[in-house]
């Protein structure tokens, strides 16, 4: 016996469920000229769903790390903590879920960063995707497409038994099968994170400065990029008030590592080789895991086409064959 | 390591010095009554509300409770701030961060210690610890340099620590009263006699590097014992920004210290 | 807190970016008595000669008028702003190539003719700019940044990242990708992407960001777009920008 629900059921779920929480769901982008663009918005009862979207613009990052957030608001010298309201981010993929399991990680290794915890302690994780649930990723609801339009429920927590228990789903004799995807051969190379390691001087990041225009839109769009930049924000009518935020960066940027004295990374050859030694070299060594999960998002959206899987093999074919002598 | 919340800690300015046209000196009183402890080459982020937060090395004794002092040169946003700020006036305080200098590998070497400018003031913390505790190490040099004799920070205080250090002063430009050594900190390399298997600690402008590693490393300086203290720009601390990557390093977590075996083949250390 | 003495000059110009400061009215009325507007065209009352705290120019500079009303807003000023990219880059009237210009007044005024104004320029091509404020036309939240740095004596910063920064943050998708051409990557950002957001490129009126990869711009969006309406592009606002001139001389 397994739980299952209906795509038709979901609609009324969605509007009990944003009785309680702020509820964001993945929906095609409505204007004319973005036609196929899937965008992640505050659920209304009009919206036409998009779930199991093929790619959504934004990642999942910007309920947990969002572009602008606001870290704390003062009143002369009195600090007042900001609190972010419970969400529930309703249809992530399973490629999006690990990133936010993977963002997670990194926000409370080797010290917990309590602004994001705070965060993502109110927010509800509910996946929908063909593959089976995974077994070592959390998540509150995960929904498995098993036929069209029909979805296996799993809870992975006790909200999760909450919301699966209502009365939307049903329980039925179905089999779900058993679905994974083999890993993409270059990430699970073991030799990736040594390869980009020793390639500092490997031509391909000068080569890559030819298109490269450093706007940083891999980073923004990466579920899995999370630098930022603080800065503090003057109310104008009291300047007494105000806000210090944190704001979205990229390690593409120009001033992204300038002090007064010295940019330790003025060129742009050097910021494209610490996007990728950050992603598959650093992130590895400190966490255990690359910063990517191979989502895609920075390879569509790159105005200059530049695709880093094959940026990867290059630098990894160019290793193995260098080693081997 | 404590979580991070990002609020920092309330601080009071309780002194405050002019020590040359734009570098100023100010005492940090805690108000909470939670403990603070720092080792020397530790540094905080000093927030100054509205207008954003540095990184600064602590220049004073760490035996102080609830105190302590901060060195900076008014460049930016925040130090021209802070340059303008009195007394009684608040400041916002994260940390202490990182590493601070090899304490236990330091006793009873001799000590050798390079700066520039503004570099002296994390090194001072060290010098002032010594000062309480001469046998601490077995001797002590200071080769420092500035723009100018008006550049040269705690000038009143030359005099109380060459009772236990050979200190050792350069400026690149001189009036016509200065008699003591001109030209940059280079200069001092040929005056001053280090002895073979000293520990040696540079804290100054990255263009002072060079040289130190061409003339010392591994020669009359082990290097493992040549460190050199890292400035990076950080936004948080706690290496997640990613402002103050080196490399595999954070400069906030597993600096600032670094010995130079460690950084010497980390090509975004030395660029 | 003293009063901040404040004055608004326009040259040549749409007026579109004074009317920011009409969008803040409310704001303003609410910093009202820290606030004197000294002198602004715009307003029937007050017409000081200064000293001033803070003085807006908006355009550029045409006639030998215009260049000595800017040399003396300077001497009267403590800080003054480059309002608008006219006043930054030029704007869209300094675009024209100089040859063109000739053989436009001729056309235009006939071959007798003497033309006696100037070719537009930036207003630091006359005069020490404090603070650029660029956009065609500003964004009001710049603005408002603007005047809360002033007010509480705290440094411009300038925004060192790209629109696609705002844009990405807005779930937009690529309009480069959509049509071959933006110049959003290499323009600062502060506009919030309101042109793309709406569906329209993005024309570079903030200027170029730092670091913009100029040459980057011409290798990718020359594989799509025609060579001239790509320079023709970039020199509409980037024409008298140092990031564009140092690199056109890099070039040479």
């Amino acid at each position: 016996m397994s739980l299952i629900i209906y795509d038709s059921q979901i609609p009324d779920l969605l509007v009990e469920l944003a009785q309680e929480f702020k509820l964001y769901v993945p929906v095609e982008k409505d204007l004319a000229s973005f036609s196929g663009q899937y965008i992640w918005k505050e659920y209304e009862k009009s919206d036409r769903l998009a779930l199991l979207y093929p790619l959504t613009v934004a990642s999942p990052k910007e309920f947990l790390l969002p572009s602008k957030d606001v870290l704390f608001e003062y009143d002369k010298e009195e600090i007042k903590k900001t609190k972010s309201s419970p969400q529930i981010i309703f249809g992530l993929s399973l490629v999006d879920l690990l990133a936010v399991e993977r963002l997670g990680k990194v926000f409370e290794t080797p010290v917990t960063d309590l602004n994001f915890k705070e965060r993502r302690d109110k927010t509800v994780l509910v996946a929908v995707d063909k593959l089976s649930p995974p077994q070592d990723i959390e998540f509150d609801v995960y929904l498995q497409e098993i036929g069209d339009g029909v979805f296996a429920s799993f809870a992975g927590s006790k909200l999760g038994k909450k919301i699966i228990s209502k009365k939307y789903f049903e329980n039925h004799k179905v089999k779900t099968p058993k679905i994974y995807t083999k890993k993409d051969s270059y990430l699970s190379d073991p030799d990736l994170s040594q390869a980009v390691a020793k390639s500092k001087n490997h031509p391909i990041w000068e080569e890559l400065t030819k298109t490269c225009f450093g706007c940083g839109i891999c980073s923004y769009v990466c579920p899995l990029c999370y630098c930022f930049d603080t800065s503090f924000e003057i109310d104008f009518c009291n300047n007494q008030q105000g806000t210090e935020c944190r704001n979205w960066s990229s390690c593409l940027l120009k001033d992204f590592a300038a002090v007064n004295s010295c940019n330790y990374r003025e060129e742009l050859k050097n910021r494209i080789y610490n996007w990728y030694f950050h992603k598959f070299v650093r992130m590895p060594s400190e966490y255990g895991f690359e910063g990517c999960v191979d989502c895609n998002r920075c390879i569509v959206y790159c105005p200059a086409k530049i695709n880093y899987q094959k940026v990867l093999r290059t630098v990894l074919n160019d290793y193995k064959k260098r080693t081997k002598k | 390591m404590k979580n991070i919340n990002y609020i920092p800690r309330k601080g009071k300015i309780i002194g405050k010095k002019i020590l040359a046209e734009d570098i100023a000196s100010i005492e940090i009183k805690l108000l909470d009554k939670k403990p603070f402890s720092f080792i020397p080459g530790q540094f905080i982020l000093v927030t100054v509300l509205g207008f954003g937060e540095i990184p600064l090395g602590i220049s004073s004794l760490p035996a102080k409770k609830n105190s302590f002092e901060v060195t900076f040169r008014a460049v930016g946003l925040v130090t021209e701030k802070l340059f303008g700020m009195s007394i009684g006036e608040y400041v916002g305080i994260s940390g202490p961060f990182g590493n601070g200098f090899p304490m236990t590998h330091l006793k009873n070497k001799d000590l050798v210690v390079v700066s520039g400018g503004i570099g002296l003031a994390p090194i001072r913390s060290l010098i002032l610890h010594i000062e309480k505790k001469p046998q601490f190490v077995k001797s002590l040099t200071l080769l420092h340099g500035a723009r100018c004799e008006e550049q040269l920070i705690y000038r009143e205080e030359y005099s109380s620590w060459s009772k236990f250090t050979e200190v050792n002063l350069t400026v690149d430009d001189c009036g016509t009263d200065w008699s003591g050594c001109v030209g940059n900190v280079t200069k001092l390399y040929d005056k001053v006699k280090i002895k073979r298997g000293s520990t040696m600690i540079v804290c100054g402008p990255p263009k002072v590097y060079k040289s130190i590693i061409d003339r010392y490393a591994g020669k009359t300086i082990a290097e493992k014992d040549l460190y050199f203290l890292l400035e990076r720009r950080m936004d948080c601390g706690v290496g997640k920004c990613q402002h103050c990557t080196c490399g595999k390093y954070y400069v906030c977590l597993d600096g600032p210290v670094f010995s130079y075996d460690k950084i010497k083949y980390n090509k975004e250390v030395f660029s | 807190m003293k009063e901040i003495k404040v004055a608004i000059f326009d040259l040549t110009d749409c007026e579109g970016c004074e009317l920011q400061f009409l969008a803040l009215r409310e704001e303003l009325a609410a910093k009202g008595k820290d606030f004197q507007l000294a002198n602004w065209r715009l307003l029937s009352n007050g017409a000081s000669t200064g000293p001033f705290d803070i003085t807006f120019i908006e355009g550029s500079p045409i006639t030998d008028d215009d260049v000595v009303a800017v040399k003396k807003a300077r001497a009267a000023s403590k800080t003054i702003v480059a309002l608008g990219s006219c006043a930054t880059f030029g704007g869209l009237q300094a675009a024209l190539p100089e040859s063109r210009r000739a053989l436009n007044i001729q056309k235009v005024y006939g071959e007798k003719y003497k033309a006696t104004s100037r070719s537009p320029k930036n207003i630091s091509y006359y005069i020490d700019v404090d603070i650029n404020l660029p956009g065609c036309p500003i964004d009001k939240n710049e603005l408002e940044r603007l005047l809360a740095a002033v007010t509480s004596g705290k440094k411009y910063k300038e925004i060192k990242y790209p629109v696609c920064l705002e844009c990405k943050a807005r779930n937009n998708t690529c309009l480069f990708l959509e049509d071959g051409f933006c110049l959003g990557p290499i323009t600062k950002g502060g506009c919030g992407a309101i042109c793309p957001t709406n569906g329209l490129r993005c024309y570079g009126c903030f200027g170029p960001v730092e670091g913009a990869n100029i040459e980057a711009m011409e290798n990718v969006a020359g594989k799509y777009t025609d060579k001239k309406y790509l320079k023709d592009n970039l020199e509409l606002y980037f024409k008298n920008a140092e990031e564009y001139k140092d690199y056109i001389t890099k070039r040479k």
